[in-house]
């Protein structure tokens, strides 16, 4: 087709052209397609579905606890968006809600395409990069920045969801009907002996829950002494001597959504059971399989109240008083 | 066109071998290479008797470099045979090469700082290693004995427990010279080794080397830039051009003006001009 | 140093290195954190001997094989900045690991299901990890392998193995992307490397014995390793077999990171730098390396172990023992380059 000395060039270029034009068109298509489905009209914006509640209240959470809470409080259809690590605990029906991210990161346009009106997150203040504070000032997003350290974190949190999802009263009742089983629960052991426990978050590294943690005034609350506050705050790694220093006589590990301990024969527990510690002696090492034991939700009373039994192998020394029922988070029917 | 190098050296040949391979000396006859596509090395026929003190000159890239490679047995050439000693270089071993033949390579920059005298001791390896392992190979007297008797020749016993990475270049070629006279070989490979070296040590390690082949009737294959070195003190040059051997033959012969300007391709005259030699 | 080693002066650096260690290691059993913060100091007794004893051992086993890998490598590679866990070797057992954490157990119940024996599964994170590191070393052999007489080319291996180190990274990113949250703080924690407390005296026991393998096959080739720092020619005139040697040498090393790594996750700047200091102490001679340098390794992680181990009280947390080793190597290498920087020079 082309002659002349520079026809190899020519040719190179048609190529390159050619290739180019149709790299180009590829890639109009595609972003044509997604203009044209995504769009401004909430109603069919991917994930909320026709189902938007006649309060127009949106919720996008970025913190798994927060939408176990959520799901407690009935506001299940309210959620836009989750994290990852929701899965498990979606109702049926509710498994495809979007993934907007997680606590470190998000995906700013899927968050603005589900047009939230209240993001929910755990961040500190300095985390919250200016890009985000654009996105929530001009599309009128209400942040929810919650904390769920100690159990008074998990109060104020339970108040601010239940306000914003226009669930303020059943919040109210339910933290207060928490509130007083915990006193109960804690008033039942006040006289028992309180062992000395050590609850792992982790066993390899081995974690344990120290001081300021809500597993902490938990195991307080259940007529335990936390051996891991000696150590220090938050969740510190610690090495088996430390763990024998530490002396515990119930040893607790979380292992979330696992299959129950088959007692001290179990593998899970294979590295533990030879410590020459109480806990491993008197076989008084236990898993807890519970898959919102490590999240701080709604149902923490009555996760108390068989952590107690756990911890003490008995009932508690006075009759329980009745606890107010809550709507289980999950899968399981309330 | 190549030429054949019949050379017959000083002493003249010897007997040849039941299977017609020459018993001692090395030969080289019909050897090819090519890296890849690229031919380097084509149809050389050479032959280095006992006691000889043989040069190779050439311009740049004209294969004198990848010849030593091949004589070392570093590289196998796609054609043709080379022989050391009565036996073919292709079914000795590695051990065995070593025990033949030693080289003394252009710079050789080590990464590490051995000293002069470890340095030197790596030449005895051939002698002692069993095999591939050698496992710990502790030298023995007898070893210490050669290295020092070459240090001394050499006239770098001064230099003895210095780390070779602290010496100037001269002083390193000469250690790699004597690493090669340890290595107590009949055959002395040398790849451009006076480069760097003052004239006083350049003559001394050209007198020694001649020495060598005259008392010790080593064979002394020295490849150089020095077309000077090569009429002063060869027995036998061989001119390389572009792979193939140009010419071969005495000195006189070989180091003729029409001949280098031919391969070259530069104007040379020769002249009565300054010799430098070693008083006393 | 400089003159040359005989068998004297060899059984002089065991004699050294011997009792050294072993006095750093009872040093090191004799710390300990205490339980109110704090260290302990003392013999401690019986039941936490058993606790201390088998960490401390198992420091010392990967510091040796690290040290020890080290030297082979950086012979093999003649480059004083070659690192075990460079060749792809630590990248393929994070991955390793890191695929034993997220899918371990459906690959235990998929195996037992197919009726593999059991003795083909691995047992573990450790034994995974040991497998993925093996199977990225032979990755890295046979992609740098070539038709030519010296079947493994230093910047060709160094070029493989930084391509494999990226595809391995990257695969082990996106598994941990994938991974969930409880998950997320056992992998991060063995990328970090960190000495396993509830190493078992089996484990210890593979890990020695093929360490030593490993090292044996070093101390084979050491006399050759010396040779094989001079330029590729010299060392065929010299009369050693380069393929054979270089081959020889990375089976080697990579065994004896390969026992490393099974007993600890990937633990960096170790195998770089004790057999810096050793040569700069001692000299190049790879036969007196070989010794003071896998012992040299075993001081080094002992150490860093007993301070991570009794430091609970300081930092109220353990923190991994690869801070430790990059936080004080760093330094004290760079110290001893100033003051004795000839040594090295090329």
């Amino acid at each position: 087709m082309f002659r002349g000395k520079y026809h190899r060039l020519q040719y190179s270029v048609c190529h390159l052209g050619s290739v180019g034009i149709l790299l180009v068109s590829l890639f109009l298509l595609t972003a044509c397609k997604q203009d044209s489905s995504g769009d401004t009209a909430p109603a069919s914006g991917p994930g909320g579905g026709a189902a938007t509640t006649s309060s127009g209240i949106r919720i996008i959470s970025t913190v798994p606890a927060a939408t176990a809470q959520l799901l407690q409080l009935g506001a299940a259809d309210l959620l836009v968006g989750v994290t990852k690590y929701d899965q498990p605990i979606l109702p049926p029906g509710k498994e495809d809600l979007p993934v907007v991210g997680d606590y470190d990161s998000l995906n700013y346009e899927l968050l603005i395409k589900l047009h939230p009106t209240v993001l929910v997150m755990q961040r500190t203040a300095s985390n919250i990069s200016g890009r985000l504070e654009d996105i929530i000032a001009r599309h009128h997003i209400e942040l929810v920045n919650i904390k769920l350290d100690v159990l008074a974190d998990l109060y104020a949190t339970a108040a601010e969801l239940g306000r914003v999802s226009g669930h303020a009263s059943a919040a109210a009742t339910t933290i207060t009907a928490t509130r007083q089983t915990l006193a109960t629960i804690q008033n039942q052991w006040a006289a028992a002996p309180h062992p000395r426990v050590v609850y792992l978050v982790g066993t390899s590294p081995m974690m344990v829950a120290g001081s300021g943690t809500f597993i902490h005034e938990v195991l307080q609350i259940a007529g335990a002494v936390n051996a891991g506050a000696t150590i220090g705050s938050n969740y510190p790694t610690i090495s088996n001597e430390a763990l024998i220093n530490m002396a515990p006589d119930v040893l607790l590990i979380a292992a979330p959504g696992e299959p129950p301990s088959t007692g001290v024969q179990d593998p899970r527990l294979a590295r533990l059971i030879d410590l020459p510690i109480a806990a491993a002696r008197q076989g008084r090492i236990y898993l807890i399989t519970d898959p919102n034991c490590q999240l701080a939700t709604l149902t923490i009373a009555e996760q108390v109240r068989a952590l107690a039994r756990l911890i003490h192998q008995a009932d508690p020394p006075s009759a329980p008083t009745p606890a107010a029922t809550l709507p289980a988070a999950g899968k399981v029917p309330p | 066109m190549s030429v054949e190098d019949r050379g017959q050296g000083v002493e003249g040949s010897r007997g040849r071998g039941e299977s017609g391979v020459p018993a001692t000396g090395l030969h080289v006859v019909d050897v090819c290479f090519s890296y890849g596509q690229r031919r380097v090395l084509a149809d050389i026929t050479l032959s280095a008797a006992p006691g000889e003190f043989l040069c190779i000159v050439g311009p740049n890239g004209c294969g004198k470099s990848t010849l030593l490679k091949l004589l070392i047995g570093h590289l196998q050439p796609q054609a043709g045979t080379i022989s050391l000693g009565g036996s073919a270089l292709a079914s000795l071993k590695p051990g065995q090469i070593a025990q033949q033949v030693a080289l003394v390579p252009q710079s050789g920059s080590i990464g590490f700082a051995y000293s002069v005298i470890q340095v030197v001791l790596m030449a005895r390896w051939p002698w002692r290693a069993a095999g591939m392992a050698g496992g710990l190979g502790f030298q023995t007297v007898q070893d210490l004995q050669i290295v020092h008797e070459a240090l001394a020749a050499m006239d770098v016993t001064h230099l003895a427990e210095r780390p070779i990475t602290e010496l100037s270049g001269g002083e390193r070629q000469r250690v790699l010279v004597a690493r090669a006279l340890a290595q107590q070989t009949p055959i002395i490979l040398l790849d451009e080794p006076t480069s760097a070296m003052d004239i006083r040590h350049q003559l001394q390690m050209l007198e020694l080397l001649r020495q060598q082949t005259r008392r010790t009737a080593k064979t002394v294959i020295c490849v150089t830039h020095d077309l000077n070195l090569a009429a002063q003190w060869a027995d036998r040059v061989i001119l390389m051009d572009g792979g193939h051997i140009a010419a071969a033959g005495p000195t006189t012969t070989v180091l003729r003006p029409e001949l280098l300007e031919k391969v070259y391709g530069v104007r040379v005259e020769t002249a009565p001009g300054i010799r430098f030699t070693l008083a006393g | 140093m400089s003159k040359p080693l005989n068998l004297v002066s060899y059984l002089g650096y065991w004699a050294m290195a011997l009792p050294a260690t072993a006095v750093v290691m009872v040093l090191c059993m004799m710390v300990g954190p205490a339980q109110g913060g704090g260290m302990t100091w003392g013999w401690p007794g019986p039941d936490i001997l058993d606790v201390r004893i088998l960490p401390v051992l198992a420091a010392a086993i990967v510091g040796a094989m690290l040290a020890g890998s080290g030297v082979v490598l950086q012979s093999m590679l003649r480059n004083p900045l070659a690192d075990p866990l460079i060749l792809g070797i630590a990248s393929g057992a994070n991955l390793a690991a890191v695929v034993w954490v997220l899918y371990g157990g459906l690959l235990l119940s998929l195996g037992a299901a197919h009726g593999v024996p059991p003795i083909l599964l691995p047992t573990g994170k450790a034994t995974c990890a040991a497998v993925g590191a093996i199977l990225s070393i032979l990755l890295v052999f046979f992609l740098a392998r070539r038709r030519s007489t010296t079947a493994l080319e230093p910047v060709t291996l160094l070029l493989v193995g930084i391509v494999v180190s990226a595809f391995n990274g990257a695969a082990t990113a996106l598994l941990l992307a994938i991974s969930p949250l409880e998950k997320e703080h056992e992998i991060l924690n063995y990328i970090m490397g960190y000495i396993d407390d509830g190493v078992t005296r089996p484990q210890l026991c593979v890990a020695l014995i093929v360490g030593l393998v490993g090292w044996l096959l070093a101390v084979g080739s050491s006399h050759a390793m010396n040779i094989a720092a001079l330029s590729d020619e010299e060392i065929t005139s010299l009369g050693v077999r380069l393929g054979r040697l270089r081959t020889l040498s990375f089976i080697s090393a990579s065994i004896m990171t390969a026992a490393a790594i099974c007993l600890a996750g990937p633990i960096g700047f170790v195998g770089l730098i004790c057999p810096h200091v050793c040569r700069t102490l001692w000299g190049p001679d790879h036969r007196q390396l070989l010794v003071t340098a896998p012992f040299a390794g075993a001081i080094f992680l002992m150490a860093a172990y007993a301070f991570v181990h009794s430091s609970l009280g300081m930092f109220h947390t353990q923190i991994p023992i690869g801070v430790i080793t990059a936080l004080c190597g760093g330094p004290f290498f760079l110290i001893l380059l100033r003051r004795r920087g000839v040594w090295d020079e090329r």
